[in-house]
Formats: C-alpha cells, sequence, structure tokens
C-alpha cells in the first residue's frame, strides 16, 4: 500500500515511510492551483491513506501525513513546537486540551469519526465466561476473571498510544464508580484494584496496529492471549479478517475516540481552504458511510449508512492533567506488570569509536529523565523494572543484571548507567549464541509476574557461532513460559536486514530500523513494546 | 494538481488579487492585506462567531445571497469569552449574549451592535431516560401539545445526593449507566452556552433573584463548580457535544444542554436528531440573544444586512433562531410538526456582564485548584535529573 501511495502522483505523501521527498510536494502551492496539507498524525490514522487520496481526487487537497504517537504530538502541539505542519490529527485531541493555552494553539476541530476503546475477547474464552452477545460484562468482571479464571488481555502501552491511554482512564474511572470525572484522590483509593487489573496485561505494544498483529500471531504460535484492548473498529476489522474476537461493551463505560482534524492556529489561508474543503468531503454522506465501511469507525455525520454499532456509555473524561499525568506516572511505576528486558548488544570489533558511543548515549538516555513530556519521562527506567545488560562480540559477555528499586532508583539507574559506560568493542558477531543466552537467561528467571522481552542490537552480519537454522530449531525447545518472549531487533549500521527481520518475525518481535532515525529514538521507542 | 480541479473561482480570484496586489504595493505597504480582502467585486469578510452560528453562515444559501449582496464572510468559531481575545484582524465578533456583545463593544470603542435573532436554552434527552426523569419528578410532559418541561430547581435536588442513572425510577436504557445525573455542558472557561447555564442555576441557587454584581456567594460558587467538574473535560463549543448527542445516544450524552436553534435546525435541516430524541425546555431558562458587534466598516455593512435583509432573515429562521416580529418561527415549526413552543414564559434574565464575569472567574478558579495532586513524576527525582551522555 505505501509503494503505491508513492507511486501515483496525487497520492497521500507518507513523509514517515519515507517517501516525502518524492511525493506531491512539487506539484503544491497555490502555483500549480492544489493545496497540500501537511499534517502530523496518529499512526492509528494509516489506514485512511487510501480515503484520503480518494479525497484528494475529489478536491485537490492533498495529504502528508506524518507519524508520531498521540501524547508526544500533543504535547509538542501544545508546546507551540508544531510549526512544520498545518494540521494534526490524532485519535483523540483530549490531552491537548488538558494543556493550559493547548485550545490556543488550535484554530479549529471536526471530529470525523468514531470508535470507542472495547474489549474483543476470543469466541470460546467469552462462552467460558458467560460473556455472550447481550450480557452485562463490567470492567470489575473483566478484574475478577483476571483473578479467578487466569484472563488474559494485550492493550497499548498508555504513554505511547492513545487507544491504550484511553483504557487506562476508562478502567481507572470504572473502577473508581464515583459516577463522575476521576480525582487524584480516586486514583489513590483504586490503585489495588488497576494494580490486580492489570496483572492480566500479558501483551503491550507501542501501536494499535502492531498490537493486533501481535496477539493474532501469538494465538499462530499456540501461546493465545484471551482478549484485546483496543478500538471497537480495530477489533471488528481482525474478526472481519477471522480472528473469532467477540467485541465485549463494558457497561460501567468506555472512552470514545473522535478523531479530530485540527487546523492549527499558524498557517494561513491557503490551509485554511484546503482544511476546509477536505472536512467538507470527509464529513459528506457518501464518504462518512464509505469510512464506516471500510475502517469499521462509526460515522459523525447523522444519516450515513453503514454496520449496526450497539450504544454503549461513556465515561467522564478527567479535567485536570495532573490526574491524567499521576495516572499514567503510577501505572508505569506501580501498576503495571513490571518489565524484564535482556538488552543483547553487540559490541564487536566493527562497534569501536562512534557507534559504541552513539549506542552507549541511547540507552544510556533511558536511565534519565531527559525530556520533559509525559511520554519522555515514562519511556525512562522506571521503578520496579528488571534491566539485563548482555553485551557480546565472539562470544557472549557475562550478563549483568540490575533491579530499578522502588524508593532508590537513582541508585539502581546509576549502576546501569556506569555498566552502560563501562562497555568496550572487540571480536567477532556471534549473534544467535548471544540470543540463545539470552533466552536462557529468561529460562532462569523468576517465576513472577513481569513482562518479558529481548531487544537485540547489532551493527553487521552474524560471523561467528551458531548459524540462523539451527537456532530456529533450538527456540521450538523452549519452555512455552520463554517461547512467548519476544526478540526486537534494531537495524544498526551494517546490520543484516533479513536476519533481523526473520528474527523478530520467529520470536513474535519487531524489528526497528536505526539506520533512518537515531538509536535513541528507536530505544524510546522500543520502551512502547516492553 | 490540475487546475481543472480548483474550487470554483478560486483562480480568477488569486489573479485579480494578483494584479491588485501590484497596484496597490505602489502606493502603501499594504497592498498585499487589500488584495486578500478585495476580490473580484466582492469584500471579504472576516468574522469570529460562536460555533451555533457557523453552520448558518457556511450555508451555501447565505453565502449565495451574501455574495449577491457583495459581501464573501469567512467565520471562524470561538468561544463566547474567547472572542474578545481573539478577536484580531476580524471585522466582526458575534457571540451569543447580548451581555458579551455589551463588553467586546465597549473594550473595542465599537459604538454599534446589531441584535440578530434569539433562541432560548433547552435540555436535550431521550425519550426513555426522560420517562426516568419524569418519574423522579424532574421532567414533565405537557397535556396540552406534548411538549416537555425540564424542572431545573428538582435538577439541582436530585444532584444534590449525587443521583446516578441506574438510581433512578423506571426500567429505562440508563438501568445500567452508573454516571452521575448530570446535564453535559460547554466549557464555563470559555464558552456562551455554559455560561447560561451558569445564569440559570445561579439565579435559582440565589432564593430565584439574579446574582447581582460584586463577589458572588462562595456557596453558590461552589455547588456550581461541582455541577461543570464532575462532567469532567469539558467540549469548548456547542456543536460538539451536539453532535456527539445525536451519533452516540444515551448512553454517551443522556442529557445536554444546548440552544434550541440547534434543535430545530437539525430537525428542519438535517443530518435529523434520532426518532427517540426529546426537546425539554428548563424552567426557568434563559435566551441566548445572538449579537453582531462590527469591528471594521465592512463588519458594520455586513451587521446592517444580516439584520434588515428579509432573505437573510428567512434563512436565520430556517436555522432556527427567532426574529423578533412576524409568524415564520412559528410557520416553520408548524410545518414541520415539531414539538416546540412558540411562546416560552419561564425565563429569567441573565445577570450583568461584571456579575457572571465574577461568577465564571469563581468557576474558573475551581478548575485551577482541583487539580491538586501527588507530585508530578518528574519531581520524585532531584531536579535536574541526570545528564544524558553519563553513561558514555
Amino acid at each position: 500500500m505505501r509503494r503505491a501511495a508513492c507511486a501515483a502522483a496525487l497520492a497521500v505523501a507518507v513523509a514517515a515511510s519515507g517517501c516525502a521527498a518524492g511525493g506531491p510536494g512539487g506539484f503544491a502551492g497555490p502555483a500549480g492551483g492544489a493545496t497540500t496539507l501537511r499534517v502530523l498524525a496518529g499512526s492509528e490514522l494509516a489506514d485512511m491513506e487510501p480515503l484520503l487520496e480518494e479525497a484528494a481526487e475529489r478536491t485537490g487537497v492533498t495529504v502528508e501525513l506524518e507519524y508520531t504517537g498521540t501524547l508526544e504530538g500533543l504535547a509538542r502541539v501544545a508546546a507551540g513546537d508544531a510549526q512544520d505542519y498545518d494540521a494534526v490529527w490524532f485519535a483523540s485531541n483530549r490531552y491537548l486540551h488538558l494543556y493550559e493555552g493547548g485550545r490556543d494553539r488550535v484554530r479549529e476541530e471536526t471530529p470525523v469519526m468514531l470508535s470507542p476503546v472495547v474489549l474483543g475477547v476470543r469466541e470460546s474464552r467469552a462462552d467460558d465466561l458467560g460473556w455472550t452477545e447481550g450480557a452485562e460484562v463490567t470492567w470489575s468482571d473483566v478484574s475478577d476473571a483476571v483473578r479467578d479464571a487466569e484472563f488474559t488481555y494485550g492493550m497499548t502501552n498508555p504513554g505511547a498510544s492513545n487507544s491504550g491511554f484511553s483504557a487506562l482512564i476508562g478502567v481507572a474511572s470504572a473502577l473508581a464508580d464515583s459516577g463522575s470525572a476521576l480525582t487524584a484522590q480516586d486514583v489513590e483509593r483504586v490503585a489495588p484494584e488497576l494494580a490486580a487489573f492489570f496483572k492480566g496485561q500479558e501483551l503491550t505494544a507501542g501501536s494499535s496496529g502492531w498490537l493486533a498483529q501481535a496477539f493474532t500471531e501469538r494465538a499462530g504460535n499456540g501461546v493465545p492471549v484471551d482478549a484485546l484492548i483496543n478500538y471497537e473498529s480495530v477489533l471488528l476489522s481482525l474478526d472481519r479478517d477471522g480472528a473469532g474476537l467477540r467485541p465485549v461493551y463494558p457497561s460501567d463505560g468506555v472512552i470514545t475516540a473522535d478523531y479530530p482534524l485540527t487546523l492549527l492556529a499558524g498557517p494561513g489561508e491557503e490551509a485554511e481552504r484546503g482544511y476546509g474543503l477536505l472536512v467538507e468531503d470527509l464529513l459528506s454522506r457518501d464518504v462518512q458511510a464509505d469510512i464506516a465501511e471500510r475502517t469499521l469507525r462509526r460515522p459523525v455525520a447523522g444519516g450515513a449508512s453503514g454496520p449496526d454499532f450497539p450504544p454503549l456509555v461513556e465515561l467522564p473524561f478527567p479535567a485536570h492533567r495532573e490526574v491524567v499525568d499521576g495516572l499514567v506516572a503510577d501505572y508505569f511505576s506501580d501498576l503495571r506488570r513490571p518489565a524484564r528486558t535482556v538488552y543483547v548488544l553487540d559490541v564487536s570489533g566493527s562497534m569501536k569509536g562512534g557507534r559504541l558511543t552513539e549506542l552507549q548515549e541511547s540507552l544510556g538516555a533511558l536511565t534519565g529523565v531527559a525530556g520533559e513530556s509525559l511520554e519522555q519521562r515514562v519511556q525512562a527506567f522506571q521503578e520496579r523494572e528488571e534491566i539485563t545488560l548482555l553485551p557480546f562480540s565472539t562470544e557472549p559477555h557475562e550478563p549483568r543484571t540490575f533491579v530499578v528499586e522502588p524508593g532508590g532508583s537513582e541508585a539502581s539507574l546509576d549502576e546501569v548507567s556506569e555498566a552502560i559506560g563501562a562497555l568496550e568493542a572487540q571480536g567477532d558477531t556471534a549473534t544467535y549464541d548471544a540470543v540463545r543466552e539470552a533466552y536462557a537467561l529468561v529460562e532462569d528467571a523468576p517465576e513472577d509476574d513481569h513482562l518479558t522481552s529481548i531487544v537485540l542490537m547489532t551493527d553487521g552480519e552474524v560471523n561467528w557461532g551458531t548459524g540462523p537454522a539451527p537456532f530456529e530449531r533450538e527456540l521450538r525447545g523452549l519452555s512455552p513460559r520463554a517461547a512467548r518472549v519476544p526478540v526486537f531487533t534494531v537495524l544498526f549500521g551494517d546490520a543484516g536486514e533479513d536476519e533481523m527481520a526473520d528474527l523478530a518475525e520467529m520470536t513474535g518481535g519487531r524489528v526497528f530500523d536505526a539506520r533512518e532515525q537515531s538509536l535513541e529514538e528507536v530505544f524510546r521507542e522500543i520502551r512502547g513494546y516492553q | 494538481m490540475s487546475p481543472l480541479h480548483l474550487p470554483p473561482g478560486w483562480r480568477a480570484r488569486a489573479l485579480l488579487g494578483a494584479a491588485a496586489a501590484v497596484v496597490v504595493a505602489l502606493v502603501v505597504a499594504i497592498g498585499a492585506v487589500l488584495a486578500d480582502r478585495w476580490s473580484g467585486g466582492t469584500t471579504v469578510v472576516e468574522g469570529v462567531v460562536g460555533s451555533e452560528k457557523v453552520d448558518f453562515f457556511r450555508d451555501e444559501r447565505v453565502v449565495a445571497r451574501l455574495a449577491e449582496l457583495g459581501y464573501e464572510v469567512r467565520v471562524r468559531p470561538r468561544g463566547s469569552r474567547l472572542m474578545a481575545r481573539d478577536a484580531d484582524g476580524a471585522d466582526f465578533v458575534s457571540p451569543g449574549s447580548d451581555t458579551a456583545a455589551d463588553h467586546i463593544r465597549r473594550d473595542n470603542g465599537a459604538s454599534t451592535e446589531y441584535r440578530l435573532f434569539s433562541t432560548p436554552m433547552v435540555v436535550l434527552s431521550y425519550e426513555p431516560l426522560a420517562e426516568s426523569l419524569r418519574e423522579a419528578g424532574v421532567a414533565r410532559r405537557a397535556e396540552e401539545d406534548g411538549t416537555w418541561s425540564f424542572d431545573v430547581a428538582a435538577y439541582l435536588e436530585l444532584t444534590a445526593e449525587r443521583t446516578r442513572w441506574r438510581d433512578l425510577p423506571g426500567d429505562s436504557v440508563g438501568s445500567d449507566n452508573r454516571n452521575e445525573v448530570l446535564v453535559r455542558t460547554t466549557d464555563p472557561r470559555t464558552s456562551n452556552s455554559a455560561g447560561m447555564y451558569a445564569a440559570v442555576l445561579s439565579y435559582l441557587l440565589n432564593d430565584e433573584e439574579v446574582v447581582p454584581p460584586g463577589g458572588p456567594d462562595p456557596e453558590i460558587t461552589d455547588r456550581l463548580s461541582g455541577l461543570f467538574l464532575a462532567q469532567g473535560q469539558p467540549p469548548e463549543s456547542s456543536q460538539q457535544p451536539f453532535e456527539q448527542f445525536r451519533d452516540l445516544g444515551p448512553g454517551h450524552t443522556p442529557l445536554l444542554w444546548a440552544y434550541e436553534a440547534q434543535y430545530v435546525h437539525a430537525m428542519v435541516n438535517g443530518p435529523a436528531l434520532p426518532q427517540d430524541a426529546v426537546l425539554m425546555y428548563p424552567e426557568p431558562t434563559v435566551y441566548s440573544v445572538h449579537t453582531l458587534v462590527p469591528l471594521t466598516e465592512a463588519g458594520d455593512r455586513v451587521g446592517a444586512l444580516l439584520a434588515d435583509d428579509p432573505e437573510l432573515r428567512a434563512l436565520a429562521t430556517r436555522h432556527g433562531f427567532r426574529a423578533e416580529g412576524g409568524d415564520a418561527f412559528a410557520d416553520l415549526v408548524a410545518e414541520h410538526g415539531l414539538p416546540v413552543r412558540t411562546r416560552v414564559d419561564d425565563v429569567v434574565n441573565t445577570p450583568t456582564y461584571e456579575a457572571l464575569e465574577a461568577l465564571l472567574s469563581g468557576i474558573e478558579d475551581a478548575y485551577d485548584d482541583s487539580g491538586m495532586s501527588p507530585p508530578a513524576p518528574e519531581e520524585r527525582r532531584p531536579a535536574g535529573g541526570r545528564d544524558r551522555g553519563e553513561g558514555a
């Protein structure tokens, strides 16, 4: 799809996928007659690309989408750091409106479609639990199922993705059951219930789309997760593709995304006209019906036909950023299952010099609070988290494991930082041996409730030790607990693209590319998946 | 993009604009601005208006009529309280209350204002919920014409006990809704519609007297703040919650504070509200008087046209607004068989601008104060954090 988007002359340019330079920029501007809107968007809007291309043909308004995380993007807008864009398009502007002055950055916003964040449960599991169609299921019922029936689910990272963020606010509000908007006192009061609820979180991800994919892969690998908390549209799309998911609409309420296309306050008349034309087109009855049919989001303009969507109860969204930020911070430090990560780090001879320094600085950044935004703060290593550094070259080096002690995180993080600083580069690249060692560490880890993953960073092709085929055979011999652990691979320097892709795929992980963005950005992005 | 796909008239306007700029640039440095404002015999006029009037100004019939009269009016929506501040470069502003208009007029040293049309504030709900509220003594249905009343004093009593929907009598769709019974409003810090809500409630809380200027009774401010804060994050303007009421149904927005015009417009022009949507007249209610304050000559001429041109006035009626004199509004609602009261009797006056402003400022403080929470995460570690490069 992306390839096609780049090729078509009038296509939606996807800057994030690297085709902006060859995109329709040359056709834009008043001289050529067409209007181009530069839009900073959430990755969940990617499925709108084909519809935007069609809209461009009708309206002459081309949309250049560039993707970023919702909270990160909205924080940029609030800080006045989005001058490169005419508009932003995220699943929700709620977080922006919590910033004092956030509204002043906006000239106009228009909700384009709707999708509540609900629960999709495997049909067999739903039947077991009596969650049949029309049954009244609350978020506390889900919590009970976690406690009594080993119910598991996947949910995106609330610091990185709007669906996880909305789920966190929704679940907290529902469990607080105060009937009105969540307060800081409520959050404190229901912390034990929330921690119990999040015991069931078996899968996390930095994006709603990848979460859905990982959910499907886990089932394929024989280690299924029972349910998924995600947009109704994502759940219905999965089910349309045969996932056998039953949407469950918690009767104590949900938070609904309204996808406001938002014109920023800065851009001029040209952008305003383009925005007006685009909004008019997107809200027209036919396009609304098309959106409903193709993306399974609910239409906003009354009268559009489309699939039948069941009614739902909306929970009030907190009016204060302090409440929201506090809840998100608590989620990472206290409420969620802590992360256990084995960082498998290539320190072979080719890493000598600049590459090693970049690795040290990038990983070292996670030991500090470098950023101001909520997303950056929660990307840092969190209390209770376990971090293992496993450097390797010709063979795996001695692993070092650190736990970020609650209350004493400063000292723990200093140790991690020191260990990263002490890395030295020398020798060959025996990648599979190192990953095998990482899995051995995972097998030996205590059987606690940590969410475990492996991150593999390498800058060159494997030239020593075990090859891919024997390694893949060994993977099949892992215990079910270790078999669930994904390897997130990082392409750096001259890393073997195919090898890294295969390794990620066979373990249910994902490849991240540190050749087009910085290694630090990649390590930060991976934090959303841990 | 081929020029053939240009919006109609765009290219011609651009060429004319460029030509005008060349000429004017010889004379004064502000040529570009004039080129922008003067295009092909049409004067471009910019207005900042309450979001409830955006549809009216963007209605193609209104656009066409104004074009016939020589104007292209571009509007951008803003809450009434933000309007005065955001009026930079605008030719007129049009808030939804005459007191706000007075204030903007004084602030800008404008001498005139046009009272264009008015609309009473209403409460929208859904039939099963209205029935529950009827059983709880909050809603009533008139026997004569089937129109609904919403007893605001009874509602205040209900909310004092923080009643939830599931606690109400009857087996309605609200029976498994755990949310408090609360009317959803816009943001009182920015929006006119919420200001009107504060006007009605403060009248009742002040023993049925319009709150006077000067420091408001803290008890009244507290009670009102509670009713706003409990709703959570409020929408800035009235159009968005109205659309959510329409699109997401009774579970999303059981009760909505709205302009009557929004209801009438939707029912007359579509997209219509769902069949079981119910229009209720708060007792008492207030009238929102939509006023235009001109800030430039051109804004003044547009104001005069909107106030006097019969065709534009007829179009305003089609948008659900009530204009003084004539039966146009009554004819319209009769024609469409709407459960609308052509006469709304139980109406109170809005407080003066200063009195309402004092009340709303008190509520604004409550928004600021109530956010107190444990220290933000960055405060949990020593200030300054650590140097990013330290690990190297």
